[in-house]
């Protein structure tokens, strides 16, 4: 027993306290709750203030204060659509309602004020409802049968819940879009028209249709006393109730809102024609257009958000006095004031990142830059190059010298430059964020500002997996570092029209270009930086294999340099690995496939390669008999994961380290019975995945590691066509303390001096900061002598401990987690994080402890008075001296 | 079973043509059944320094389908061989994927239950000397005892 304790002390001693002092909470790390883009919204009176209750497409039910758009309370349900999608909202005396779920149905009544829970009612369905519908304590299902609709209507209160009266509908058609509610009316779209019924007469009846030419039934909307619909041509037609009929009003060109006589209209200043010949608006207006009694009022975006989707409005006692919400495209939600002044705005866009990229912002000031700041590496030892390296850095040093000091001659040296902070150790840099809202945003990563936004009219389905993420490719040129102009490089499916490559500066959110491709894409890829080439090329892989680079410049490039291999996964099951052949003029390029790898009746459902940026900073590690067993550290190699299902209907995990170059499996292992989401990581010689076991119920994690063996053989280059080392794979499986891993990473820094750490974000919103030598394959047995043990390795234990100070974000619960991304800062103990989900969470964290860093609480006042002590005290004592000596020579 | 098809001299020539020309030589695997195809590639330049040595991996998943093959140069081998020499020689090998590692849980709770019963069946015997076992409190004794002895005569003196 004393062993144990023993070797909890020694692994809580070796990997560090890495908690926060009370202090320290806040100081390094933001948090941006967000909810995600509005559904539906409803403004209560809750209180002094009014307050809006949303319902968004992740499922969360908020209620934001109506004045500054802050969140007040807000309830994520399941992620599923199946238990947690809410169906409706409504209000019932001083509670609010949410009805949510598909077939086994939630009816919940809320306190407005703070979201607490005040009553729970459960209902068993037969079938989903196509339609819900809440009329004060009246709640409607719709079911859509072929024959016609089921309306089946509940009453509840704060404690009862009946079952109320089932009526037949029948229709002539069955292809219902939407339904809506209009107090006692039910509304639907089908692809001719609308139809519509009375809700809650008992006795069976026929829907009467309203037919309305090239209706978009998903537009269908209820405002007010209003129903309205558009039509694919812009225009929309309003209807109204009058005497239980629905009758249509004239066709305008504007949304209506709630509030009568609040109009409000985006006009489309440029049309467009896709493929197919059908018309489509490629560019709407900047402004939004208020009518209120005919008079214009114009609302000025401060960025372009795409289509106004939906208006909400809230009219007070005094008709001149209302509040206009509006929904666009992008997710955001803009809150305009009669005078077309906005209140606020949320960036709801955030809450759907897909790709999302650090870029380092740099350590020059612009204005003073004498061209690159890093010269070329090939000729770097060329006399000439030093020189001149030597001659330009003497003269920045100096052209900062003068500015210092003119600086402090006009005493300005206390004014903070705001233009993009520029903080010499690189802790700040632009996370660079592209959303399935098509809104590319960039923000600081040091405050979570957001600094620029530009739109993209992209498009996003909603596959799921492997083929999803090659929706849009966010991919970085040039960072500011390298001095000249950073550039990124967007390429995404136009929502209209073929791929399209944006092109963009991404510190300041400037726009290059933005051109078609003129080619299916399959695949896009970042291909290494040439030495005489500035900015990394990108290689355009298209599904005939037709491939191009561009630059155009950069195939000459590709002539002269190493060969290269990429990798195509032309089918889900398959792999295959093809050589880059420039043509031998020109600048065509072709792909030839050289390996291949076939998975049959499985899945690839990731293929991880090593970051990029990462370097390793030793090549071997020390044994316990001082030997060195040296590190098999092969850039091109990758963790493969596919999933298959067995024979008896459960997944099965195939694990492969491929190396991409020439396609050799160095290892494969299968784990059977086992459930996602899969998780994989590979950096340096390492690798770790984790996956559900279903068989044991619980989390695991299986380490590998791979080594050359005793002997390097060579040191100084790798080839992976010349190599002939087979690695050996240590490998060992862990239980994780967390049974729902969202997002698994690695940390990485500068020179890679720093240890690492795993960081394993869990569904319940922590993210636990790991040491990987916890979860060493090498750990040894329980019984090893101590002398027997290698340094800084604790013995085998197969659960992994949970420590709370080593939850990073520590009570800041990230909801929704997606994804964790780490990139280095300028200090190599220290660890950008940004954690992204219905939740933005930005931290920084020191794997080693900062030991690069001076302490918080340094007291520079302390130090120089000990310094300025000193020299004063060797000052007088000097002097003392020489009188002694001077009285001493005259005795 | 694996059948080859060698090509002859013919091949020879087309070896040395692809090493001049810095190309790959590559090799297709065909299955039978209609299951697709298997590719993977060598070095044609090293596959002549070894004399066409070669060992072609072919990887199986647990069930036993064929996912990929490696060709392999077996330069190792190059001098035992001599050069120049006018046919392939092919070692096939194939592996097979292994089971993944699962968590060692019992050797641990093994390790406990000794420990507990260890501790039921009462305290180990510490079979160590007495100085051995005490030497911590001993010696500070011993010390502060030196010290005092020492300081002692002077103090009186």
């Amino acid at each position: 027993m004393r062993e144990l304790v023993v070797l909890m002390i020694l692994m809580l001693g070796g990997s560090g306290v890495l908690g926060l002092y009370e202090d320290q909470a806040y100081k390094f790390d933001w948090r941006k709750q967000l909810i995600g883009k509005v559904e539906d919204l409803e403004f209560l009176a809750a209180g002094v203030d009014t307050a809006i209750l949303v319902r968004t497409q992740k499922n969360v039910l908020a209620a934001l204060d109506s004045d500054d758009g802050k969140l007040l309370w807000r309830h994520k349900f399941e992620d599923s659509a199946e238990t947690g999608k809410i169906l409706a909202i409504g209000r019932l005396n001083r509670n609010v309602v949410s009805v949510s779920g598909s077939s086994n149905i939630f009816l919940r009544l809320w306190e407005p004020l703070h979201g607490a829970l005040v009553q729970e009612h459960f209902i068993k369905l037969a079938s989903a409802p196509t339609h819900a519908h809440l009329v004060d304590n009246n709640l409607h299902f719709v079911f859509v049968k072929p024959n016609g609709m089921d309306i089946v209507t509940y009453t509840f209160d704060t404690k009862k819940f009946t079952e109320g009266s089932h009526k037949k509908v029948s229709t002539e058609t069955t292809e219902v879009e939407k339904c809506v509610g209009l107090d006692n009316l039910l509304v639907c779209s089908t692809p001719s028209g609308l139809i519509y019924t009375q809700i809650n007469s008992k006795e069976p009846s026929k829907a009467e249709m309203i037919p309305v030419a090239d209706i978009q039934g998903s537009t269908l909307a209820r405002r007010g006393t209003r129903i309205q619909v558009e039509n694919s041509a812009g225009s929309v037609s309003t209807f109204k109730v009058e005497n239980g009929k629905l009758v249509k009003q004239a066709d305008i060109t504007n949304i209506v809102s709630e509030c009568p006589g609040v109009e409000v209209k985006q006009e489309c200043s440029e049309w467009g024609t896709d493929s197919e010949g059908n018309k489509y608006c490629a560019q709407y207006a900047d402004n939004i257009l208020t009518r209120f009694k005919g008079e214009e009022t114009t609302v000025k975006l401060a960025s372009y958000r795409g289509k106004l989707e939906a208006v909400w409005s809230e009219c007070g006692a005094d008709p001149q006095a209302y509040q206009l919400i509006l929904a666009f495209q992008d997710g955001g939600l803009v809150s305009v004031t009669p005078r077309g002044n906005i209140m606020f705005t949320r960036e709801e866009g955030l809450t759907s990142v897909h790709k999302a990229e650090f870029v380092n912002i740099g350590f020059e000031d612009k204005s003073s830059t004498f061209g690159p700041l890093y010269l070329h590496h090939e000729n770097m030892f060329d006399p000439a190059t030093l020189a001149q390296n030597f001659i330009n850095r003497m003269k920045r040093h100096i052209l900062q010298l003068r500015e210092f000091i003119s600086s402090l001659i006009q005493l300005k040296f206390l004014e903070k430059n705001s233009a993009a902070t520029l903080d010499r150790f690189g802790l700040n840099k632009m996370i660079v964020i592209a959303t399935e809202h098509n809104k590319l945003y960039g923000m600081e990563s040091i405050s979570g500002k957001l600094m620029w936004q530009l739109y993209f009219p992209g498009r996003f389905t909603s596959a799921e997996g492997f083929e999803s993420k090659s929706q849009a490719y966010l991919l970085i040129q040039r960072d500011g570092r390298a001095g000249g102009e950073a550039q990124a490089v967007l390429i995404y499916a136009h929502a209209h029209s073929v791929h399209h490559m944006m092109t963009f500066d991404p510190l300041t959110g400037k726009m290059i270009s933005n051109e078609p491709l003129n080619m299916h894409l399959d695949q896009a890829l970042l291909l290494p930086e040439f030495s005489d080439h500035e900015i990394k090329p990108i290689l355009l892989v298209g599904k005939d294999g037709n491939v191009a680079v561009h630059p155009r410049a950069a195939a000459e490039c590709l002539r002269s340099g190493p060969p290269l291999f990429v990798l195509s996964g032309p089918t889900n099951s398959k792999l295959v690995g093809s050589k880059v052949v420039p043509s031998q003029e020109g600048s065509g390029v072709s792909l030839v496939p050289v390996w291949s790898l076939v998975t049959p009746s499985t899945e690839i459902v990731s293929v991880k390669t090593r970051n990029p940026i990462e370097r390793v900073h030793s090549a071997g590690r020390v044994l316990a008999d001082r030997s060195v067993l040296f590190k098999y550290m092969n850039p091109n190699l990758a963790l493969v994961a596919a999933q298959g299902t067995d024979s008896s209907a459960k997944l099965f995990l195939n694990i492969y380290l491929l190396d991409m170059v020439t396609g050799k499996v160095h290892y494969s292992a299968t784990h059977k019975k086992v459930l996602g989401p899969y998780h994989t990581v590979h950096s340096e010689n390492w690798a770790v995945y984790s996956f559900y076991n279903e068989k044991a119920r619980r989390a695991e994690l299986v380490s590998l590691e791979m080594y050359e063996g005793k002997t390097q053989t060579n040191a100084t280059v790798f080839s992976s066509i010349e190599n002939k080392v087979i690695p050996l794979v240590e490998r060992q499986a862990y239980i994780l303390p967390v049974s729902d891993v969202r997002a698994l990473k690695e940390t990485v820094t500068e020179q890679g001096i720093t240890s690492k750490h795993l960081l394993i974000g869990s569904a319940v919103g922590n993210v636990l900061d790991l040491p990987l030598h916890l979860v060493d394959p090498r750990r040894p047995p329980l019984d090893t002598p101590a002398g027997m043990r290698e340094p800084g390795i604790p013995p085998y234990i197969p659960e992994l401990p949970m420590p709370h100070e080593s939850i990073m974000n520590y009570n800041q619960t990230i909801l929704g987690m997606k994804d964790i991304l780490t990139s280095p800062s300028g200090l190599e103990s220290t660890t950008l994080v940004f954690v992204h989900g219905l939740d933005l969470y930005g931290t920084r964290i020191t794997p080693s402890k900062g030991f690069d860093l001076l302490k918080e609480d340094f007291d520079y006042i302390m130090i120089s008075a000990v310094i300025l002590g000193l020299v004063l005290a060797s000052y007088i004592t000097r002097k003392l001296a020489q009188k002694k000596m001077l009285t001493k020579a005259w005795k | 079973a694996v059948h080859q098809e060698l090509q002859g001299p013919e091949s020879y020539s087309g070896l040395q043509k692809l090493c001049d020309k810095k190309e790959l030589y590559l090799v297709k695997l065909v299955s039978e059944g209609g299951g697709g195809e298997l590719q993977s590639f060598a070095a044609p330049c090293a596959l002549l320094e070894a004399g066409l040595a070669e060992s072609l991996i072919v990887h199986l998943d647990w069930k036993g389908n064929m996912i990929a093959i490696n060709l392999n140069v077996r330069s190792e081998e190059a001098p035992l061989k001599g050069r120049n020499r006018d046919k392939f020689d092919t070692k096939v090998v194939m592996q097979s994927m292994e089971n993944g590692p699962t968590p060692d849980t019992a050797a641990f709770i093994q390790k406990m239950e000794e420990e507990k019963a260890r501790k039921l069946s009462g305290e180990t015997k510490d079979n160590r000397s007495f100085f051995a076992k005490y030497w911590m409190y001993i010696v500070p004794v011993c010390i502060f005892m030196a010290i005092n002895s020492a300081a002692g005569p002077e103090g009186g003196r």
